[in-house]
């Protein structure tokens, strides 16, 4: 194999098609991961550039899952060192008792979402947005599936605190734990 | 509301997060990194051709092949037999060189180098930046001593990819580093905390220590040898690898020559998933593969790069995963040096 082999037009349309196919849900799990859709797209570009490199051992396992796998890593670690860095004291913004239409809901959850550690913003996309089990989601990111289920009630423990008015989205969350 | 409410309300909350179209422009830095990694990879015997066609009598050591005979590609044949050591999944921890599990790699955690040089430095460090970030993070010193120190008196950019610090980075002596960039070489004496700047015209990419004076600077089509002592910048053919490429396999990053041995990452091969990036040990003399290290499916581990020798039996590695391990060829053994670690880091080696 030679340097070549990563401009081979028919990998490479393979691997175009692949991610125009994949980005978007991807996309928008790394934006609920970061809260900030530069720094996602970055991450993505990061994770797909790591997907390029290894296009020809990977693309006819599971792409889809080593992808998922690295850009999720790759938020937690990102924002476990930001978060370390440039933790703030600023207390958790309080949400109004009027925030009942769904864009305010929406944006209360994201605002809460960014309060979480970036674990357990993790844990709740994959389980609740990709739709996966405890034990792939244990899987992506290298946890055993107790931790899963351990940071799973957490988040949503924190999330009722930070957000009472979806207090009752995430009891029905939670009874499913 | 249920989960699938919870589960609506996240979609709604990312459906109008812009998308941009980022395949195109991943494959060709794909394309680039590849590049220069096989460049990285392709350093060892071939540097001796060009210099010696130069006619610049330089000592040559280390990593660096026999300078009395002219290399000879040799391809890379499978053994079969050959012995392969699996990665196990929690390597016993091992301490090495005085590396520290998890260094305190906070600028104002620890002093500067000029204020305190090192006699002998064995790792360099640098932190992954954050997306977008306008500087790359500061490098760290490790000294013999055990003691950190931020790498002051000098302002390191980005090369055209990656951060400065390349695996490749830390002189075999311990005593200089040397980072790539647009344009220029940085070496700094380690010893003294002072940086030098040689003109290199171009896209330098990376660098290789040929002794403990001359450094090779490749850019993707030229390369160029810096004597610090000589302060001499000399054009050098462009170097090709001393392996005959594998059409199965594919050398990625730094390779280290040990005698007739020569170790380095390997990706690729008939199996499927990923399962394909191993550590080879190849014998130069027949191109046989003589050991190999099995990495294992896990994507952690798909990212390698070989660090170099620790010994006559031991190579340094390092993953995603794992951080840096050792693995004794002689035994299969694998031992943990480091925790995982977010960045680039350089050891000395033998």
């Amino acid at each position: 194999m030679s340097a070549a082999s990563t401009d081979e037009p028919d990998e490479r349309a393979e691997f175009v098609a692949f991610v125009r196919a994949h980005q978007h849900r991807l996309m928008r799990s790394a934006y609920l991961i970061c809260g900030d859709h530069h720094l996602a797209e970055d991450l993505l570009q990061g994770a797909l550039v790591k997907l390029a490199l290894r296009w020809r051992q990977v693309r006819e396992g599971d792409p889809a899952a080593f992808l998922r796998t690295v850009v999720y890593r790759d938020a937690v670690s990102w924002w476990r060192r930001r978060r370390r860095e440039r933790l703030t004291s600023a207390p958790p913004a309080v949400s109004g008792p009027d925030g009942a239409d769904d864009t305010s809901t929406r944006l209360v959850l994201v605002d809460a979402l960014r309060r979480l550690t970036p674990r357990q913003r993790a844990v709740l996309v994959l389980r609740f947005l990709d739709d996966l089990t405890e034990a792939r989601t244990a899987e992506v990111l290298g946890v055993t599936v107790g931790t899963v289920k351990s940071q799973t009630n957490a988040a949503l423990k924190r999330l009722r605190e930070l957000a009472p008015e979806l207090k009752e989205l995430l009891h029905a969350g939670r009874e499913a734990y | 509301m249920g989960i699938d409410q919870l589960s609506q309300l996240l979609r709604e909350s990312a459906a109008e997060v812009p998308v941009p179209d980022l395949a195109e422009a991943a494959w060709d830095r794909a394309v680039r990194v590849r590049r220069r990694r096989q460049l990285a990879g392709a350093v060892t015997v071939s540097v001796a051709v060009g210099v010696l066609a130069l006619g610049v009598g330089i000592p040559l050591g280390g990593t660096v092949g026999d300078m009395g005979t002219a290399p000879v590609p040799t391809e890379t044949k499978p053994v079969p037999g050959v012995t392969a050591d699996e990665m196990p999944d929690t390597p016993r921890p091992r301490a090495v060189l005085g590396l520290p599990r998890s260094p305190d790699l906070r600028a104002t955690a620890q002093q500067q180098l000029s204020g305190r040089p090192v006699e002998r430095a064995v790792a360099l460090y640098e932190r992954a930046s954050l997306p977008g970030a306008p500087d790359p993070e500061p490098v760290f010193v490790l000294g013999s001593d055990g003691a950190l120190r931020v790498l002051d008196g000098v302002g390191l950019d980005f090369t055209v990819d990656e951060a400065p610090l390349q695996p490749t980075s830390l002189s075999p002596d311990g005593r200089r580093a040397a980072f790539p960039q647009v344009d220029e070489l940085v070496v700094v004496d380690l010893t003294t905390g002072r940086p030098d700047t040689f003109r290199v015209p171009g896209f330098n990419v990376s660098v290789r220590w040929l002794s403990a004076d001359t450094v090779l600077v490749e850019q993707s089509a030229s390369a160029s040898i810096v004597d610090v002592a000589r302060r001499t910048v000399t054009a050098a053919p462009r170097p090709t690898d001393t392996l005959v490429p594998d059409p199965v396999f594919q050398w990625s990053g730094p390779r280290w020559r040990n005698g007739n041995l020569e170790v380095g990452i390997r990706v690729g091969g008939p199996s499927r998933g990923y399962s394909g990036t191993n550590v080879a040990v190849v014998d130069v003399r027949t191109g046989a593969v003589v050991r190999l290290l099995v990495l294992g499916p896990a994507a952690g581990r798909a990212d390698a790069t070989a660090l170099g020798w620790l010994d006559s039996d031991a190579v340094l590695l390092r993953t995603d995963q794992d951080g840096v391990v050792a693995w004794n060829t002689s035994t299969g053994e694998v031992t943990s040096v480091t925790g995982p670690f977010d960045g680039q880091i350089a050891i000395v080696s033998r």
